[in-house]
């Protein structure tokens, strides 16, 4: 089991064989009288981001696996870190393994991602094949226009990567999540299982 | 709580075989926008679905005549998905069903064996729809356990026991090849003995009430499918 700042990581990757559908939600009150005037209060700092992750255990050890990370989430109540496995971040150069920041393709968030909200300060950094995972909080980010360089510190403190970080890896925000329905079915076909897992994100309790 | 019905038809391995715990959660969203979320339950239960399908008349019958006699009784479920071969011989008494792991690098606890840990459990063993038998779950037995030993020096002694599952009571089985094997450890059973015979299945149970709207499909004059749906439940 990996855990991140206390709570489990969940780094089994879920099948991708179709797009995938990812709604996001504020919560938002309307006040409309109906006469020209609109009133909008938003309840949130961040919107929470839900999907359906498609889990396939292709024997029953990897069923195991997956079935205690569901058990020590209790349904809808233990919040998990889950990766969002695209390509949020675009490294522009490899980061030394004694270095502490990354630098990246400038997209704005320094700018406005970074400051908006602590549930887009931390990152999974991923070696091509997997062999390698690093999860790591991004405490400063300044931009100059082209790219935006990122200082990244551990769990642990650490403020040195520990590995070389090489431009062909794959960084992608750590989101706190939980489940978002308490019955989780398991079809079953012959000695393979598909879980659909629908998970949602919780931003508040993401810590900054 | 009177016996559960063992529901013995395997289900068509075309269709899916679903489980699907269920935990049960309240959420009470906070102003703050951070929520409290309080377990109301502290075990899965939920539901288990199966398409069973009675290809001859005498099967149809007794399938559909055991859904109808005990429609409102409580059944022992197997979860199929986690059926395992015995990998020897049983005889009557045994209460170590051998059992053999399997996926390399995991132990027998990748079969959810019990609901949850604490909770009584059963496992049936099973040859055919009509060749089964109910066996109380004790645990999972290790590869080096306590036992008696019969050799030179007469005594308790480490001895290697096959690693299985322990289940309460003993298997039914043929009594009169029952007896010591002088020559190996205590407890075995001589030739002659074998109830169940090696690659009989292994399979965990659920405590379960059928769903009350279960509809049938009649396929021919001598067939018939069933989409099955129980709800899980805990012994009482």
């Amino acid at each position: 089991m990996t855990t991140y700042l206390g709570t489990e990581v969940l780094l089994e990757q879920p099948n991708r064989v179709l797009s995938v559908s990812e709604p996001q939600q504020l919560a938002a009150t309307v006040m409309d009288a109906r006469t020209g005037l609109r009133k909008i209060e938003v309840r949130q700092s961040a919107p929470a981001r839900s999907r359906e992750l498609e889990m396939l255990a292709m024997d029953l050890g990897e069923a195991y696996e997956l079935r205690q990370v569901l058990e020590r989430r209790r349904g809808r109540q233990k919040a998990i870190w889950v990766p969002t496995w695209q390509r949020d971040l675009v490294l522009t150069a490899a980061a030394a393994a004694g270095s502490g920041t990354i630098t990246v393709r400038e997209c704005g968030y320094a700018t406005r991602i970074w400051p908006h909200a602590a549930a887009r300060r931390h990152l999974l950094l991923l070696a091509p094949g997997g062999a390698t995972t690093l999860l790591r909080r991004v405490s400063v980010a300044v931009t100059d226009g082209s790219t935006e360089t990122l200082t990244l510190v551990g769990p642990g403190g650490e403020t040195t990567h520990g590995v070389e970080i090489a431009a062909t890896w794959l960084v992608c925000f750590l989101r706190l999540m939980r489940l978002d329905r308490d019955e989780i079915a398991w079809r079953w076909r012959g000695g393979t299982a598909a879980v659909a897992l629908p998970i949602r994100e919780i931003p508040a309790e993401a810590p900054a | 709580m009177s016996t559960p019905v063992v529901f013995p038809y395997e289900p068509d391995g075309g269709e899916d075989f679903i489980e699907a715990p269920a935990w049960s959660t309240d959420i009470l969203a906070g102003a703050a926008e951070r929520e409290q979320r309080i377990a109301r339950r502290g075990i899965p239960l939920g539901s288990i679905e199966m398409m069973v399908r009675a290809l001859e008349p005498i099967e149809m019958t007794a399938m559909m005549g055991l859904l109808y006699t005990h429609h409102q009784d409580l059944w022992h479920v197997p979860l199929w998905q986690f059926a395992l071969p015995t990998s020897a011989d049983l005889s009557g008494g045994e209460t170590v069903l051998p059992v053999d792991p399997p996926v390399a690098g995991y132990g027998l606890e990748v079969v959810p064996w019990q609901l949850d840990a604490g909770e009584p459990a059963s496992v049936l063993l099973y040859r055919s729809s009509s060749e089964y038998q109910v066996l109380d779950f004790l645990g999972i037995a290790l590869e080096e356990g306590w036992g008696y030993a019969w050799g030179e020096s007469w005594g308790l002694a480490v001895q290697a026991s096959p690693p299985g599952l322990l289940v309460a009571g003993g298997v039914e089985g043929n009594s009169s090849g029952w007896g010591l094997d002088w020559g190996g450890s205590w407890g075995q059973a001589v030739a002659g003995g074998v109830a169940w015979p090696a690659g009989t299945l292994v399979i965990p149970l659920r405590l379960a009430r059928l769903d009350p709207e279960t509809a049938s499909s009649l396929e021919s004059l001598e067939a018939v499918s069933a989409p099955l749906r129980w709800v899980v439940e805990l012994a009482a």
